[in-house]
């Protein structure tokens, strides 16, 4: 995972956020066992303690659920619950509408501009096969 | 612990004494070589290289006493005080276990030195007839003595230069700790300190034998009780002085490893 | 500002002894005080920072802690004991000056290390050092600078220690070197030890720490954890140069 904190803002804030933009983009899915702490934590290169906040405010968010592991007593495993992940998607995709429609407002647009920039770059993209 | 401190120490002294021992060995069998070609051949000209030698070897002796002693000061200096103290310190040691040890081994080592002039000494004197003369004087001396005490004689002679090498040792090392209760200049003031424990020594010392000289008690039986014979009265004499030489020596070291023990312990100040 | 504040770690079960607790400690100089009233407690499992200028009392706070000067007053305890032979055994200290001894192999220092401390692992070692790349047979005084100090962390970190004491550890080290440093740091975090960092290098070192304890001209500043101080909209660094703004 590719892991970009900045330092102004609570780091286990951070955490959380890019765990749950994995989990929503399928870089990590459903069922899939989580890596330790420990392992995580050295891979963002933070605290431990830090990843294991994030990981426990994952967890009472029921996006990661603890896990029975062959070597470690307690792993972490995502969630199979579908509908949260969803959710989570959802909230995200809210926020980034808001923001987006934030900024194009702020730019002097009015809702029709808006949508009809959309939908122009919709099409233009989809010819292009991405 | 203190085992392994030992064992430290030794391998580190260890192996920056070896060559001296190396050189002086080599120039001691050198110079005997040259002596014995001299001695059957009955000639004058091997004198000058051999006399050449025996100057570098005496050169060599000297420097071998010498800087065995001074290493040890600069390497108690170093270990305690210096640029490896950070280390000496944060070993789980105790700071008279670190004392001691250094302290035995750099008596081991002066000894040694000592030992080893002396056995350079009679390597080259062997055969010559000054050193049969020594001898014999040695052993007159000692069997002036009663029999059965002689061995006590030797023993007390032993540990007389034992005790007078570790507590002159001890005082530098007090005059270090002293020093480095300064802030600055660490070194200059444990040379100043110990000058100053010096001068006091002195004058304690001398005190000390000018009120004790009529009251010395003797503790070997004399042959013929108190003679006028050259042999006895110097061997009394002998005996006296270290007796009291080597009680005065006890005290100091005991007093000055005290002192040096509550200063790097309780009043350490490491730059 | 205040002086005097206490810092006491929220994970900390209370009936545990601290790992590290300084009571009203004070040391002068003489007339002149380095440090002045320090109460700090450092629960286990923390990575503190101990952050100022040169010269404010970070480097005289780990001597005491070390024992290698003694408190004009007030008392510093490690474990709940004093500065000696025990507290010795459970702390593991990489000072900023270099007291290795350049003629000794890796190797044979490692043996001094192993000898001596009983918690030192020699796997952990050797392990480090193969990643590293260097031969145990070399020489210290050959090292390069950047190994030396990697070489004298990796000796500190393969103690299972309670309280790891570094001194200024990325101070004269390049930044690969840097990473590595920080990244060892983290490896070998364990809920039972803590680590006291005391560095002037903050924008480096904050993404590792805990908590942060912030002292000027031997005082105490401020102490918090560092996610606190980043709720609040600054990053440590950044907090700590408007702190010492000249």
């Amino acid at each position: 995972m590719t892991w970009n904190i900045d330092y102004d803002r609570p780091i286990w804030i951070q955490l959380v956020e890019q765990l749950q933009v994995a989990l929503i983009s399928g870089e990590l899915n459903p069922g899939d066992a989580v890596p330790s702490v420990r392992d995580l934590a050295a891979d963002a290169q933070v605290n431990i303690n830090t990843m294991q906040r994030a990981l426990a405010e994952l967890e009472s968010r029921g996006l990661l659920v603890p896990k029975d592991n062959r070597w470690r007593a307690s792993g972490r495993a995502v969630t199979e619950d579908r509908s949260l992940i969803d959710e989570i998607k959802l909230n995200y995709a809210r926020s980034i509408l808001e923001d987006f429609t934030q900024k194009m407002r702020s730019l002097g647009l009015d809702d029709g501009e808006i949508v009809s920039k959309v939908a122009e770059y919709l099409s233009k993209t989809r010819s292009k096969g991405e | 612990m203190m085992g392994k401190l030992f064992k430290y120490e030794f391998k580190n002294t260890a192996s920056k004494y070896w060559y001296m021992y190396a050189i002086i060995l080599a120039l001691t069998l050198f110079t005997k070589i040259l002596d014995i070609i001299q001695m059957n051949l009955n000639s004058r000209f091997l004198n000058p290289p051999l006399y050449i030698s025996m100057a570098l070897l005496f050169i060599g002796l000297c420097f071998l006493v010498l800087l065995t002693r001074v290493f040890s000061i600069i390497r108690f200096y170093r270990d305690m005080v210096g640029n490896q103290a950070y280390l000496t310190y944060t070993l789980p040691v105790e700071v008279w276990q670190h004392i001691i040890v250094r302290l035995t081994v750099s008596v081991f080592w002066i000894i040694i030195s000592g030992i080893v002039c002396i056995i350079s000494v009679f390597i080259l004197g062997a055969g010559h007839d000054l050193l049969r003369e020594i001898l014999n004087g040695l052993s007159s001396m000692i069997s002036s003595i009663k029999t059965t005490q002689q061995v006590l004689f030797i023993i007390q002679l032993i540990l007389s230069i034992i005790f007078n090498t570790a507590s002159s040792l001890m005082m530098f090392y007090m005059a270090i700790a002293i020093g480095q209760l300064f802030n600055r200049n660490k070194a200059i003031a444990a040379a100043g300190a110990y000058v100053g424990c010096n001068m006091i020594m002195e004058v304690f010392t001398t005190l000390l034998f000018l009120l004790t000289s009529n009251r010395i008690p003797w503790i070997l039986d004399y042959k013929d009780g108190f003679s006028t014979d050259f042999f006895n009265s110097g061997a009394e004499f002998v005996n006296s002085v270290l007796l009291l030489t080597g009680l005065v020596n006890i005290f100091f070291l005991v007093t000055f490893f005290l002192i040096t023990e509550r200063l790097l312990s309780r009043r350490l100040n490491i730059e | 500002m205040q002086n005097n504040d206490s810092f006491l770690n929220t994970s900390a079960a209370s009936a545990d002894i601290p790992l590290l607790e300084c009571r009203n400690l004070c040391k002068s100089y003489g007339a002149l005080p380095v440090l002045y009233n320090w109460n700090i407690t450092i629960a286990k499992g923390r990575i503190v920072g101990l952050l100022g200028p040169n010269g404010s009392g970070k480097t005289t706070l780990i001597k005491l802690i070390n024992g290698l000067l003694t408190p004009t007053s007030g008392e510093v305890l490690i474990c709940g004991n004093p500065p000696g032979v025990e507290s010795k055994k459970v702390i593991s200290y990489l000072s900023d000056k270099d007291a290795l001894d350049s003629g000794m192999r890796v190797e044979d220092t490692i043996n001094l290390y192993s000898d001596f401390f009983e918690d030192f692992s020699e796997e952990r070692m050797y392990g480090m050092l193969k990643r590293l790349s260097i031969d145990p047979m070399t020489k210290i005084g050959t090292l390069s600078k950047g190994n030396r100090e990697k070489v004298r962390l990796i000796l500190t970190m393969s103690r299972e220690a309670k309280l790891y004491v570094l001194d200024e550890p990325i101070g004269g080290v390049d930044p690969a070197a840097r990473d590595y440093i920080l990244d060892t740091i983290i490896k070998n975090y364990s809920p039972e030890s803590s680590i006291l960092l005391s560095t002037h290098l903050i924008s480096d070192v904050e993404r590792i720490l805990d908590d942060v304890i912030f002292v000027s001209n031997g005082q105490i500043m401020f102490a918090d954890a560092a996610d606190n101080i980043r709720a609040q909209g600054k990053s440590v660094d950044q907090l700590f140069r408007e702190t010492y703004r000249f």
